[in-house]
């Protein structure tokens, strides 16, 4: 723990200097680049802040306990000493790295390390959404204290980082000791499937140009944005996992392992120190809970982001038309039942493949709903029922000179 | 530190007529114009980025720019290696990140997810939303590492030859980018599951 907090803790430094820089020497607007920064840099110090005290916690008990070594039973040092001095137990080292060198005292175990960690992130992203919500000028006056945003990157970073989970979740599933079961084969390609279609539904989800996307239309959707943005990356590890989890119960039959021993080596790449203490049963009621919930916030993430970017009226007078309210209702069900599955059932595969099953209705309500959607908003705007969006948020207005643009509701955070 | 760049009088005009400035920007109107232009002659750069790139001029250290302003037409950056490499750090953490919670399925497991992803997702945010504002002069390529530490011990050497002119293409940014990520990377090599973690 006390590497990981110094890590943070020196990334958090860097964004303060990085900060500092920019409101000094910035080219280009600055004074609004030096307001804006100083608003960020209220986050980064509170970071920093935060991931001091953890690493003084971890420090202080790192260091003065036992100095590190010390931390180590007698017999796992010995142990070391030896792996160090022959080539053979080097081997035997990589087999069981969790095992040798990773038990420590039980005696210093605390959570309060983590605990400050999680402060941190939790109160920056609180002061931006307050920041957000209370403090920003309306009526354009943000335009004086903020640096725009360029939001074809954003767009396209964004893009990239939901690709890089799902990567994970791919990763999860193809790197895990195979066996010859059905239930294997019909988990494995169940949740490939189901990856494909989380990957299709995410950027059906997602608007395809700059002037569609949230942080264009208001500071507070803007915010709230964000915060999905970090829900959903959380939820798609807690896919990612559950997948594995799945996956991996196959394996643990003995009857089926195969190349274990190279998996051993090559396939623990993040250590672990020999697995989970519950029983069979238990474990796969947690497992299926992990897909339910993590699947479910995935879905409710996507909701809300489609909310964010179109806006709540849009959304709204969409849902009061008449297929629009049937539609609304089907996701809605969707996203309670793929919520509930593991209160039924609790075998992998057959939770894979309700979630299987679940997403490709919901693909293709999403299909149908886009097609409504088109057509309901198309004609509105045939008969000039349906005006701009940005006229509706009311977040448009005159930007400095006076003279309008189609940038003029942008808004970064 | 900033080079001094050639002033095209048709980019001064057209900066001058697409945004009529406001009376509390009347006062610093020269230098806006000034600082405009240079951000103009940017674009190019900006766009490039990232691929490694001949050294064009003599400085340590090169401020950052402003990428655009309000009202202006927003460049789509090409394609950035730097940041698909920042990116490949991510994976590594998420794969981990999936062993915090397959050896910990419980309430402890989601709570140090959220403490040990929490961080280094709200960096790539961080980052994200910094360089969609900023670019340095000519964007920092990270998979230029090696060429940068070479950069940067040259430039110790050679800046005691020139006199404190010293060579490369703004070498500060790609070192400070080298730490953040091997900063990025101590985080990331150190999420272990709970057992290990709950251990200072």
């Amino acid at each position: 723990m006390f590497g990981y907090s110094i890590g943070v803790l020196f990334i958090a430094l860097c964004n303060i200097y990085r900060s500092i820089e920019i409101m000094f020497k910035v080219v280009g607007d600055e004074a609004a680049a030096k307001t804006s920064e100083r608003k960020y840099l209220v986050g980064y110090i509170l970071q920093f802040i935060c991931y001091l005290a953890s690493s003084c916690v971890t420090g202080v008990a790192l260091f003065q306990n036992n100095e590190f070594d010390g931390l180590y039973t007698t017999t796992d040092r010995q142990d070391g000493q030896r792996n160090m001095m022959s080539i053979s137990n080097v081997c035997s080292r990589i087999l069981s790295t969790q095992q040798r060198d990773l038990v420590y005292d039980s005696t210093f175990k605390t959570d309060t390390p983590i605990i400050l960690c999680l402060i941190g992130w939790i109160l920056s992203v609180c002061i931006l959404l307050l920041r957000s919500f209370f403090f920003e000028e309306k009526d354009g006056g943000h335009k004086k204290y903020n640096v725009p945003m360029n939001i074809e990157y954003i767009l396209h970073r964004f893009g990239e980082l939901t690709m890089l989970l799902l990567g994970e979740s791919v990763l999860s599933v193809l790197i895990v000791e195979t066996t010859r079961t059905l239930e294997y084969h019909v988990t494995f390609y169940a949740g490939i499937v189901s990856l494909i279609l989380m990957q299709y539904m995410h950027f059906k989800y997602q608007p395809h140009s700059a002037d569609e996307h949230a942080f264009r239309r208001s500071v507070k959707c803007g915010a709230i944005f964000y915060v999905f943005c970090i829900i959903h990356a959380f939820s798609l590890i807690g896919v990612g996992t559950a997948y594995k989890m799945m996956l991996q119960e196959y394996s643990q039959n003995e009857k089926y392992r195969i190349r274990r021993l190279i998996s051993l080596v090559s396939r623990k790449l993040a250590g672990g120190t020999g697995g989970v203490e519950y029983s069979s049963a238990e474990l796969r009621q947690r497992v299926a809970n992990m897909f339910c919930i993590s699947m479910a916030t995935s879905w409710l993430c996507l909701e809300g982001m489609y909310i964010c970017h179109y806006g709540t009226n849009k959304y709204l007078s969409f849902v009061r038309c008449k297929w629009g309210k049937c539609i609304d209702f089907i996701r809605l069900c969707l996203i309670v039942i793929i919520a509930t599955i593991s209160q039924y059932v609790t075998e992998p595969e057959r939770v894979t493949l309700i979630g299987l099953a679940l997403l490709c209705v919901a693909v293709a309500t999403n299909e149908i709903g886009d097609y409504l959607w088109n057509k309901e908003f198309n004609k509105q705007n045939e008969n000039k029922h349906w005006q701009d969006e940005t006229n509706e948020s009311g977040v448009e207005e005159s930007d400095l000179s006076g003279k309008k643009t189609k940038h003029d509701a942008e808004y970064c955070i | 530190m900033v080079e001094e760049v050639e002033v095209k009088e048709e980019d001064v005009v057209s900066l001058g007529e697409e945004q009529q400035p406001d009376t509390s920007f009347q006062q610093q109107q020269h230098t806006r114009q000034h600082q405009r232009t240079i951000l103009q002659n940017n674009y190019h750069n900006l766009s490039v980025i990232s691929l490694p790139s001949r050294v064009t001029k003599l400085a340590f250290f090169e401020p950052p720019y402003q990428r655009q302003r309000w009202g202006d037409t927003q460049i789509l950056p090409h394609i950035n290696w730097g940041d698909l490499f920042f990116d490949l750090f991510y994976v590594a953490a998420a794969y981990n990140l999936s062993y915090v919670l397959l050896y910990s399925p419980n309430a402890e497991g989601f709570l140090y997810l959220l403490g040990l992803f929490g961080p280094i997702l709200l960096e790539w945010f961080q980052r994200t939303f910094f360089d969609a504002r900023f670019a340095y002069g000519k964007y920092i390529s990270v998979g230029e590492m090696y060429r940068v530490v070479l950069y940067y011990v040259l430039t110790l050497i050679i800046s005691s030859l020139f006199d404190g002119k010293l060579l490369g293409d703004d070498p500060f940014h790609h070192l400070f980018q080298v730490f953040h990520l091997c900063f990025l990377a101590t985080a990331v090599v150190h999420i272990r599951p709970v057992e290990t973690m709950c251990n200072p």
